[in-house]
């Protein structure tokens, strides 16, 4: 895998999933904040229609109590009957205009009820404002006018409706706070949501409640609001679970945002995958053919390596008594070799194509290593009839790579004996100048024409002409001679002569200290 | 000195057995990575040639078990793979040479014989460890190598044992059976073309006129002689 197209790819996925992570949750964040504060909106609308409930009964309430207030002359028995049949009411009373109380006095005889009433609300009597409006000053005639006195006896809540007439008299009844509960319960709505509702009194107490769910111990309620006066003390309140206030929110934006989500990334990976298989399939196709250029070779190398060993193994054996044995056999040692510098070829030029070929110079001698490839050739040069010219001043040990050498010299050997045999001679001369050595290989063939100097030196170029007619060859010897030789810092050109072909060879060959 | 050749195929097997028995080496054989293990641990093995792609265990991989258990024996790579890394995995892996397939039979000589004159260095060779002289001819049995003046001849085990043999018998006629016994191996089954074609190809080398031999000389009928003249 290529480590920096990986990364790149890998981030060009995980980056937008990313953004789009974090973009979706704000999203749903949002949505959130925005559903609970109109879920909060609907409740509190909710607990608004039970208090107006609460309002419209009390404003009912307070109807009944002007009617039961509305007395002429302060009878006590009258008063006491008045309040017997209004069951809403626990006690009446008359206050003078003076503050002084007329009904029910001390100064006359009082029942228990009355003489409780008289203890529970002695405060009451003791007060100048007690039954003045908030805009009215103390002291002085009042207008007419009515209110609610609230007050706190014996952990519960207690009402006094008073009216004040025109002749200043206050006429006041009591509520009685049981009734008052009970018939205010009745008048509150009846539903069975999945909320809980509770009317919650001054300590905190549910004075009522109604829904399906039950909120857990100290539980924060949703939504709550205080009643107006005279219950103003007394609070609604509102409790859902959060599941069901929450849940369909969010849950909806939360899987829309998962769903995008997931089809980016899946879009984004699929597409990082092809962008990764079609960047590499150059790659994998070039990595195939060389596996296959490989294997091939190595399956050709096994009989040859068999073909000639045995040969040479022949060669040892064979009669020198007989020298068409010697020649048959040399022949086939001849030729097992040539097979196995063809393969040689094929494999060095697969590696050039694939930019792996490297050199190892090693110290050796340049004319030595010659004469070894020209020994190699010797038979077939023989039987072709080409003699060969040495020339040899390299026999210095220099930093030569010998398989390169040899597969270059092998190469234009090679040539020599495919297309310019008919000259019938081969000279090859060496020098050595500084760290170059220079190798001149002259045949008296044909010649190459100097407009074919480049062409001959590309791969898998053949010239044509009556020459290299019927002349068995792939093009490659040329083409990776050269290449050999630049890479020993050298080069192979065609040089200009009067006759034949001159491949002057150059290496870069430093002595070696032996 | 024994060799132990691991090849999978057996013909190139074969070929290598024969190449290094005209050497003068012992040799085992094995035909797959773990034939090869088992022969080393159980038998004394002074090198080894390993084909590298062989079934079961390959010779990569043989390689790193005896370098476990065997940090010095000399080993040698004979192989059709030929890419630069199978070279340095093989260097790597600690062998002493790498051969590519296929192979020329002088090639092979040539690298077993440098290898061997390593092993040899570190002791007393067949022939005996110090220098001797034939004639004009002085042999150095750990490099087997002869040289006569500058000029510098390979010679094979087998080689220095003949030399030897002749070096230690001065003017006495050796007899095929013996000149066999010694140098061939007491199991060999002697055949006289074989010998005749060793000494001939012998004198090639180290005769100053191969046809007129002043070091092995023929005694017809008989056997070979060394005159032992001037020799030290």
């Amino acid at each position: 895998m290529r480590p920096r197209l990986l990364i790149l790819l890998v981030l060009s996925v995980v980056a937008p999933i990313v953004v789009l992570a974090l973009v979706g949750q704000k999203i749903v964040r949002d949505e959130e904040r925005l559903v609970r504060e109109e879920v909060d909106g609907l409740l509190a609308a909710r607990l608004d229609d039970v208090a107006e409930n609460v309002e419209a009964f009390m404003a009912a309430r307070q109807r009944l109590l002007d009617a039961a207030t509305t007395v002429g002359n302060v009878d006590a028995a009258a008063l006491r009957e008045r309040a017997r049949e209004a069951p809403f009411v626990s006690q009446l009373f008359v206050r003078a205009p003076d503050g002084s109380l007329l009904y029910p006095s001390a100064a006359g005889s009082l029942t228990e009820n009355e003489m409780a009433f008289l203890r529970r609300t002695e405060q009451l009597w003791t007060k100048a404002d007690s039954f003045t409006l908030p805009r009215e000053g103390a002291g002085g005639r009042q207008a007419p006018g009515h209110g609610w006195y609230a007050s706190y006896w014996q952990n519960g809540l207690n009402l006094i409706y008073w009216r004040r007439e025109v002749d200043g008299r206050v006429i006041g009844a009591e509520v009685d706070r049981v009734r008052l509960l009970a018939d205010l319960i009745a008048a509150l709505p009846r539903s069975n949501d999945q909320g809980r509702t509770r009317l919650v009194d001054a300590r905190g107490a549910v004075a009522h409640q109604w829904g399906r769910y039950e909120p857990r111990a100290g539980e924060v309620p949703r939504v709550e609001r205080s009643l107006q006066a005279p219950l103003h003390a007394w609070r609604l309140q509102y409790y859902i679970s959060p599941r069901a206030a929450d849940a369909s929110a969010g849950q909806s934006a939360a899987y829309g945002v998962l769903i995008a989500v997931t089809a980016v990334a899946l879009a984004l990976t699929a597409a990082a995958v092809f962008i990764y298989r079609e960047s590499t399939r150059a790659i994998r196709d070039a990595m195939q053919r060389v596996t296959f250029v490989n294997q091939v070779s190595h399956e050709l190398k096994t009989p040859l390596t068999n073909i000639r060993m045995y040969a040479e193994l022949l060669e040892r054996e064979v009669d020198e008594t007989s020298p068409k044995a010697v020649r048959h056999l040399a022949i086939i040692v001849s030729e097992s070799q040539r097979l196995s510098r063809l393969i040689g070829n094929v494999l060095a030029f697969a590696r050039q194509r694939r930019d792996a070929l490297t050199l190892h110079p090693a110290p050796g001698c340049v004319d030595q290593i010659i004469a070894d490839v020209l020994a190699q050739h010797g038979p077939s040069l023989e039987q072709l009839g080409i003699a060969v010219n040495l020339d040899l001043d390299a026999k210095a040990t220099v930093a030569v790579d010998r398989d390169a050498l040899s597969q270059i010299i092998g190469n234009l050997v090679s040539n020599v004996e495919k297309y310019a045999a008919s000259g019938r001679r081969v000279g090859v001369r060496t020098s050595h100048a500084g760290d170059i050595v220079t190798v001149r290989v002259r045949d008296h063939g044909p010649g190459i024409p100097a407009a074919d100097a480049d062409e001959v030196f590309r791969p898998f170029s053949r010239l044509q002409s009556s020459v290299t007619e019927g002349v068995s060859g792939a093009g490659i010897g040329l083409s990776l001679a050269r290449d050999l030789a630049r890479l020993h810092g050298g080069d192979l050109v065609l040089a200009p002569c009067d006759s034949g072909a001159c491949l002057t060879l150059t290496l870069r060959a430093p002595q070696v200290a032996t | 000195m024994r060799v132990l050749v691991a090849e999978d195929d057996a013909n190139i097997r074969d070929g290598l057995i024969e190449i290094l028995a005209d050497e003068g080496y012992q040799t085992l054989a094995a035909a797959d990575g773990n034939e090869a293990l088992a022969l080393f641990e159980r038998e004394t093995v002074d090198f080894l040639c390993l084909d590298i792609m062989m079934p079961g265990m390959s010779g990569y991989d043989v390689c790193r078990e005896i370098r476990r258990k065997n940090a010095a024996v000399p080993i040698i790579f004979i192989s059709a793979k030929s890419e630069e890394i199978d070279k340095v995995i093989g260097l790597e892996l600690g062998a002493d040479d790498f051969i590519i397939k296929p192979f020329g039979v002088k090639e092979v000589v040539a690298r077993i014989r440098a290898v061997s004159r390593r092993c040899l260095a570190t002791r007393a060779p067949a022939g005996g460890g110090e220098k001797f002289t034939l004639d004009d001819l002085d042999v150095y049995p750990s490099e087997l190598r002869a040289r006569r003046g500058e000029a510098v001849v390979d010679l094979s085990l087998r080689d220095v044992r003949l030399l030897r043999l002749f070096f230690d018998n001065p003017g006495k006629v050796l007899d095929r059976g013996r000149i066999f016994n010694v140098c061939w191996g007491l199991d060999h089954v002697p055949n006289s073309r074989t010998l005749d074609q060793h000494i001939s190809q012998l004198r090639k080398r180290i005769e100053i006129d191969p046809k007129r031999p002043r070091i092995i000389r023929t005694v017809h009928g008989a056997g070979y002689r060394y005159e032992g003249i001037g020799d030290s």
